[in-house]
C-alpha cells in the first residue's frame, strides 16, 4: 500500500504501536511492517516527521540513549497520547463498520 | 562502529537539505541509528554488507523527498528560505530605516510647525515628505511581512487578515496627522504577522515581539498619557509631547524588531524543494 493511501492514518498506526512501550524509530518501522504483513510499505524516513508532530502535540515524549556509539531517540505514549489513541481507535471502528455495512451485499465487478 | 561511505554521504545531503533545522544535529542522529540499525539487523540476517546498505538507504527514502517532508506544515505550505526570503529581509530592513526616519521627525520637526495644515513654508514641505516616508514604510512593512509569513510555511485566513490590515495602514499613513489611524491599523497587522512568526518557533522571539507590539505600544503610550494630560496643549486640543512619546516609541521599537526580523532573513540560505504531501 502506497503512502498516499496511508495519509491520515499513520498517526493512529503509530500511536498503537508505541501502546505496548516505548520504541525507536527503527522499531517503530520495522513492528509496523511485521504487524501489517509487509502491506503498509512507505519511505522509512518519512514517519519521523510524523513521530516528532506527534511528540509537539505532547501524545509522545522521547529521551536519548547511547547504544553502540550512536545517538538513539526512544519514544513512548503519553496519558495525552493513550487518549487520543482510544479516541482514534473507536473512531476508525465507527468507519470500516460504516463502510462495511454500505459495501454488505454489493456485488463485485468482476476483475478482467 | 563500522562506517559505510554511502550512508555517510548520504547523511552529509540530508545536513545540506535541512541546514535551516534549529534540531538538525539530532535529525541526523536519529536517521544514522535508523539506517545503521538496519545494516546491522540485515547483516545479521545473512545479507551482504554492501547489498545491506543499497537497500537500507532505498528504504529511507529519497534526501529530497524527505527534505520537502520535514518543511511541509499542516497548512500544505513549506517552512523553508527560498531567494524571496532574502529580498523580504532586505526590504524589512528598509522599513526600519523609514520608520526611524518618520518618527525622527515627529519626534524633532513636528513640534515647531506653526500649523501642520497651511501648505506654504519648510514646515509643509517636511510634513508632505514624511507622509511619503511613512506610507513607503508600511508598503515595505506589508512587503516584509509576506516574507515572514512564507518562510514560515502559514496559509490559510490569519495571513489574508494580516494584509488587509497592513494595506489599510498604507492608506491610513497618507493621513499622517491622523496617527492613531495608521498606528492601530498597522499594529493589528504586524501582530498577526508576529504572532505566525512565534507559533512557528523561527527567528529571534525579542525581534518578533517588537515587530508585532512596537507600534500597538506606541499607541497605548500616546493614550496614556493624553489621558493623564501630560505637557502643553496645543491649539487643536492635543497634547504634543504625547503624540511625539508614543509615535517615536511605536516606530522605533517597530523599527528595532524589523532590524532583527531583517538580519535573520537575510541570513538564511536558500532551499530548493518542491512541496510533497506528508501522510497524515
Amino acid at each position: 500500500m502506497s503512502g498516499q493511501a496511508l495519509k491520515g492514518h499513520l498517526d493512529l498506526l503509530l500511536l498503537a504501536i508505541l501502546s505496548d512501550g516505548a520504541k525507536h524509530g527503527y522499531a517503530i518501522i520495522d513492528e509496523l511492517r511485521e504487524r501489517s504483513d509487509e502491506t503498509f510499505d512507505l519511505p522509512e524516513g518519512t514517519v519521523y516527521p510524523a513521530l516528532h508532530r506527534l511528540q509537539k502535540g505532547d501524545l509522545l515524549t522521547s529521551e536519548w540513549t547511547v547504544v553502540q556509539g550512536r545517538r538513539r531517540r526512544t519514544y513512548r505514549l503519553t496519558d495525552k497520547g493513550r487518549g487520543a489513541l482510544g479516541d482514534q481507535r473507536h473512531a476508525w471502528q465507527e468507519f470500516t463498520a460504516a463502510v462495511q455495512s454500505v459495501l454488505r451485499g454489493v456485488t463485485w465487478p468482476d476483475t478482467p | 562502529m563500522a562506517r559505510y561511505a554511502l550512508i555517510d554521504d548520504y547523511l552529509d545531503t540530508m545536513r545540506d537539505g535541512l541546514h535551516w533545522r534549529r534540531d538538525l544535529d539530532d535529525l541526523v542522529s536519529e536517521m544514522e541509528d535508523h539506517l545503521y540499525s538496519t545494516v546491522e539487523h540485515m547483516c545479521s540476517a545473512g545479507h551482504e554488507p554492501a547489498v545491506a546498505e543499497r537497500t537500507a538507504l532505498d528504504r529511507f527514502g529519497d534526501p529530497k523527498t524527505l527534505a520537502s517532508v520535514y518543511a511541509s506544515t499542516k497548512h500544505g505550505g513549506l517552512a523553508v528560505p527560498t531567494k524571496f526570503t532574502r529580498r523580504a529581509g532586505t526590504v524589512s530592513l528598509v522599513s526600519a530605516a523609514l520608520f526611524a526616519a518618520f518618527g525622527a521627525y515627529w519626534i524633532t520637526w513636528s513640534e515647531f510647525l506653526d500649523s501642520k495644515f497651511e501648505w506654504e513654508g519648510a514646515g509643509s514641505t517636511a510634513f508632505v515628505l514624511a507622509t511619503a516616508v511613512l506610507a513607503t514604510a508600511f508598503l515595505c512593512l506589508a512587503f516584509a511581512t509576506v516574507g515572514i509569513i512564507q518562510r514560515t510555511g502559514t496559509k490559510g485566513i490569519l495571513p489574508i487578515v494580516a494584509f488587509v490590515f497592513l494595506g489599510l495602514a498604507v492608506v491610513a499613513s497618507m493621513l499622517a496627522w491622523y496617527f492613531p489611524g495608521w498606528m492601530l491599523l498597522g499594529g493589528l497587522g504586524s501582530l498577526i504577522g508576529s504572532i505566525i512568526l512565534l507559533r512557528s518557533g523561527l527567528g529571534s522571539t525579542a525581534s518578533a515581539l517588537l515587530y508585532g507590539l512596537g507600534l500597538l505600544a506606541g499607541l497605548v503610550s500616546f493614550m496614556l498619557l493624553t489621558t493623564m494630560e501630560v505637557g502643553r496643549v496645543d491649539e487643536w486640543g492635543d497634547y504634543p509631547l504625547a503624540a511625539a512619546v508614543g509615535i517615536g516609541i511605536g516606530c522605533f521599537a517597530t523599527a528595532i524588531g524589523l532590524i532583527g526580523i531583517g538580519r535573520w532573513l537575510r541570513n538564511e540560505e536558500p532551499v530548493d524543494i518542491e512541496p510533497t504531501p506528508i501522510h497524515a
